[in-house]
C-alpha cells in the first residue's frame, strides 16, 4: 500500500513535469525572465534540503530538540547569503564560485584550488542525499541501503548527463509547492491525530530533551554553536546555491528573489520538530535502531494503522524521494560544470567526467562510511563550506585589497581544519571530551581562522593586489544602470 | 600578476532599470576612477556593508538571547497541541525575524542605490 501509493505520487509528479516541459517547449520564449515568486519556488525546490530536515527530525528522536538549530541556521543562513553576497555577485556575472575566484583574483592556479574546495564541498554534500536515498528506499522497497544510494547516485548521473535536468523553471517552482504540501499535510494531519491521545511512553515536555539549550558541559554547548555558525556560514558557500540567481533581472531583483527564497525556506523550519516530538511521543520505538535516522518516515503507520496510514507514510517517502532525487542531481551537475571549466577546457568529455568522478567519489564515501546520520553528514559538508568557500566569498565581494596568496593561504587552512577531522569522524573514532567536541564541529574555530589567514596574507602581499581590484568592485556594487549604456533599449 | 588576464563571459549584460545614458559627468568619475569617483563607491559599499552588518547582528542578537531567556523563564512544562510552547519563539519567531530583517534591508539597501543613482546624475 505505501509502495502503491508512493509510486502513484511519482508518477503524478512525473507527468506534471512532463507536461510542463511541453508547454515550455511549444509555448513562451525562451529568454523571458519570471516572476521573482516563480523563480524562489523554484530555488527554494532545490534548496529545502531534506537531508538536513528529515535527518535532524531522527536525530531528535535520541539527541534531543536542540538539533533544530541546524534547521533555523539554514534560515538564518540565507539572511546572511541575502545581505552580503547575492546582489554583487550577480552583477559580478560570474557563474560558478570557481570562475569568480579567478575573476577576481586573476589566477588560474587559485582558479584550481577553489574547484578543489568546491568539489570537496560538493561531494560531502552529496553523500547525505544518496544515503538519504537508500535510506528511504530501504524504508519503501526493504531493500539495503548501498543499493539505493547506488541507484540515486547512477540516476543523478545520467540525468546530468543527458541534460534531464534542464527543466523550465516554472516546473521547479511547482515542485515546491507540491513538496510542502507532500511534508507538511501529513505532518498536520498527524498533529491533529495526537491532540486526542495522551503521550504514549516518554513524556516531551521537561526535562534535558526538551530543551533547546543543551544541559551538559562546555563540550555541550561549543557543539550548539559550532553547528549553527557552520549552518549560517555553510549556507552562504553552498556552490549549488550561487548560479542560480542568474535568472534574475539585476543585482535588486536577485536581493528580492532572495528575500522570497528565506522566507519559503523558513516555512521547512517546523516540519524537523513537529515530526521528531510526535515520533518522541507516540512511536518511541522509532529510536532505537540508531543512525537509521530516516525511519520517522514511518511515523503514519505506526500513529494511524490501517490503510489512511499507509497513505500518508507513502506520501512522505515519495516526497522525500523526489527531494533526494533532485538534490542530487543538481549538486552533481554543479559539480561537473565546475571540474569541466577547471581541467577539460569546458568540453562536454571533461562535463561527463566531472559527473562520473562526482557520483562515483560520493557513493564510495557514503557506502564505507557506515555510522553517521543524514543530519550529521549534512552538517560536515556545511562545516567544510563554511571555513573554505565562504571566507573567499566575502572577502571577495568587499574587502579591496584581497590577494590570491591570501585567499589561498584561507583555502588551505580551511580545509586541512575541516576535512582532516571530516575524514576522521567518517572513516574512524572520535576522542571524547572537548578534544571530541572540537573535532567533530571545527567549525566555529577553522571559519574564523580561515578569514583570520585570508586577511593577514593579504596585508603581507600588497604587491599581489590585481591592478583591477577597484573596476570589479565598482562593477560589483555599483547598481545597474549608472554605468553602462542599456543594451536592450 | 600570475597570468595573463583570461575574460570568460559567462553571463550577458543585465536587463537595466532604467534608461540611462552613458556620459553622465559623475558616470565619467566612476569609469576612470578618479579621487572622486572612488570616494562615491567607497560611501556605497560602506552604506551597503553597514546595513547588511546591522541586520545581521539584530539577527544574531535574538538567535542567542531567545533560548536564554526561555531557559531563565522555566517555560518547558507548558504544553500546546502537545508539543512544548517555549519551542514556538525558536523555530516560529526566528526564521520570520530573519524573513522581516530581510525585507527592511532589501528596501534599505535599495533606497540607497536609489540615491547613488541621483548623485550620479547630478555629477
Amino acid at each position: 500500500m505505501t509502495a502503491l501509493s508512493a509510486g502513484l505520487y511519482s508518477v503524478l509528479s512525473g507527468l506534471a513535469a512532463l507536461g510542463g516541459a511541453l508547454r515550455r517547449r511549444s509555448g513562451r520564449a525562451p529568454a523571458r525572465p519570471v516572476s521573482p515568486l516563480v523563480h524562489a519556488s523554484s530555488i527554494g525546490a532545490e534548496h529545502v534540503s531534506i537531508a538536513v530536515l528529515m535527518g535532524s527530525a531522527g536525530t531528535m528522536l535520541t539527541g534531543g530538540v536542540s538539533v533544530i538549530w541546524m534547521s533555523v541556521g539554514v534560515a538564518a543562513g540565507h539572511l546572511l547569503l541575502v545581505a552580503f553576497a547575492v546582489a554583487p555577485l550577480r552583477r559580478s556575472g560570474a557563474y560558478t564560485l570557481s570562475d569568480f575566484a579567478e575573476w577576481r583574483l586573476r589566477s588560474r592556479s587559485l582558479r584550481r584550488l577553489v574547484t578543489a574546495c568546491v568539489t570537496i564541498t560538493g561531494c560531502l554534500y552529496l553523500m547525505p542525499q544518496l544515503r538519504g536515498a537508500g535510506l528511504t528506499l530501504r524504508v519503501l522497497l526493504g531493500t539495503p541501503v548501498w543499493t539505493g544510494a547506488l541507484a540515486t547516485a547512477a540516476f543523478a548521473y545520467l540525468a546530468v548527463v543527458m541534460g534531464v535536468n534542464r527543466r523550465s523553471t516554472a516546473v521547479q517552482a511547482g515542485q515546491y509547492w507540491v513538496k510542502l504540501a507532500v511534508f507538511v499535510v501529513p505532518a498536520v494531519l498527524l498533529l491533529g491525530v495526537a491532540h486526542g491521545r495522551q503521550a504514549a511512553a516518554h513524556t516531551v515536555a521537561g526535562g534535558a530533551w526538551a530543551s533547546v539549550v543543551p544541559y551538559g558541559g562546555p563540550a555541550a554547548h561549543y557543539t550548539l554553536y559550532s553547528l549553527l555558525l557552520g549552518m549560517l556560514l555553510g549556507t552562504m558557500g553552498l556552490p549549488n546555491l550561487i548560479g542560480r540567481f542568474h535568472m534574475c533581472a539585476d543585482g535588486a531583483a536577485a536581493r528580492r528573489t532572495g528575500v522570497l527564497v528565506l522566507g519559503l525556506v523558513s516555512v521547512f523550519t517546523v516540519l524537523p520538530l513537529v515530526i521528531g516530538t510526535l515520533a518522541r511521543g507516540h512511536a518511541p520505538q522509532l529510536g532505537v535502531h540508531g543512525h537509521d535516522d530516516l525511519l520517522v518516515l514511518r511515523l503514519p503507520v505506526l500513529m494511524v494503522p490501517g490503510p489512511s496510514g499507509e497513505l500518508l507514510t507513502g506520501l512522505l517517502v515519495a516526497g522525500a524521494l523526489a527531494a533526494f532525487l533532485t538534490a542530487a542531481t543538481g549538486l552533481t551537475f554543479t559539480l561537473a560544470v565546475t571540474i569541466a571549466q577547471c581541467a577539460f577546457g569546458g568540453g562536454v568529455g571533461g562535463f561527463r567526467f566531472g559527473a562520473a568522478l562526482a557520483a562515483t567519489v560520493a557513493f564510495l564515501g557514503c557506502a564505507y562510511a557506515g555510522s553517521l546520520s543524514t543530519a550529521a553528514l549534512a552538517a560536515v559538508a556545511f562545516g567544510v563550506a563554511a571555513a573554505t568557500l565562504s571566507p573567499m566569498l566575502l572577502l571577495g565581494l568587499w574587502w579591496r585589497r584581497f590577494t590570491d596568496a591570501g585567499c589561498a593561504a584561507g583555502l588551505v587552512i580551511g580545509l586541512t581544519g575541516t576535512v582532516g577531522p571530516a575524514l576522521w569522524k567518517l572513516f574512524g573514532t572520535l576522542p571524547g571530551g572537548l578534544a571530541g567536541a572540537l573535532l567533530a564541529m571545527p567549525a566555529a574555530c577553522t571559519a574564523p581562522l580561515a578569514f583570520v589567514a585570508m586577511v593577514v596574507v593579504s596585508l603581507a602581499t600588497p604587491a599581489r593586489i590585481p591592478l583591477d581590484a577597484g573596476s570589479h568592485l565598482i562593477r560589483m556594487h555599483v547598481p545597474e544602470g549608472v554605468l553602462t549604456p542599456t543594451p536592450d533599449r | 600578476m600570475t597570468s595573463p588576464p583570461r575574460e570568460r563571459v559567462v553571463v550577458k549584460a543585465t536587463r537595466q532599470r532604467r534608461s540611462l545614458r552613458p556620459g553622465w559627468p559623475g558616470a565619467r568619475e566612476l569609469t576612470e576612477q578618479t579621487a572622486r569617483g572612488e570616494q562615491y563607491v567607497a560611501h556605497l559599499m560602506r552604506t551597503q556593508l553597514r546595513i547588511a552588518l546591522w541586520t545581521v547582528l539584530v539577527c544574531a542578537l535574538i538567535c542567542v538571547a531567545a533560548p536564554l531567556l526561555l531557559r531563565a523563564g522555566r517555560l518547558w512544562e507548558a504544553c500546546m497541541l502537545g508539543l512544548p510552547i517555549a519551542w514556538l519563539p525558536v523555530v516560529g519567531g526566528l526564521p520570520a525575524a530573519c524573513a522581516i530583517a530581510g525585507i527592511w534591508l532589501h528596501r534599505r539597501v535599495r533606497r540607497v542605490e536609489d540615491e547613488f543613482r541621483r548623485e550620479v546624475e547630478r555629477g
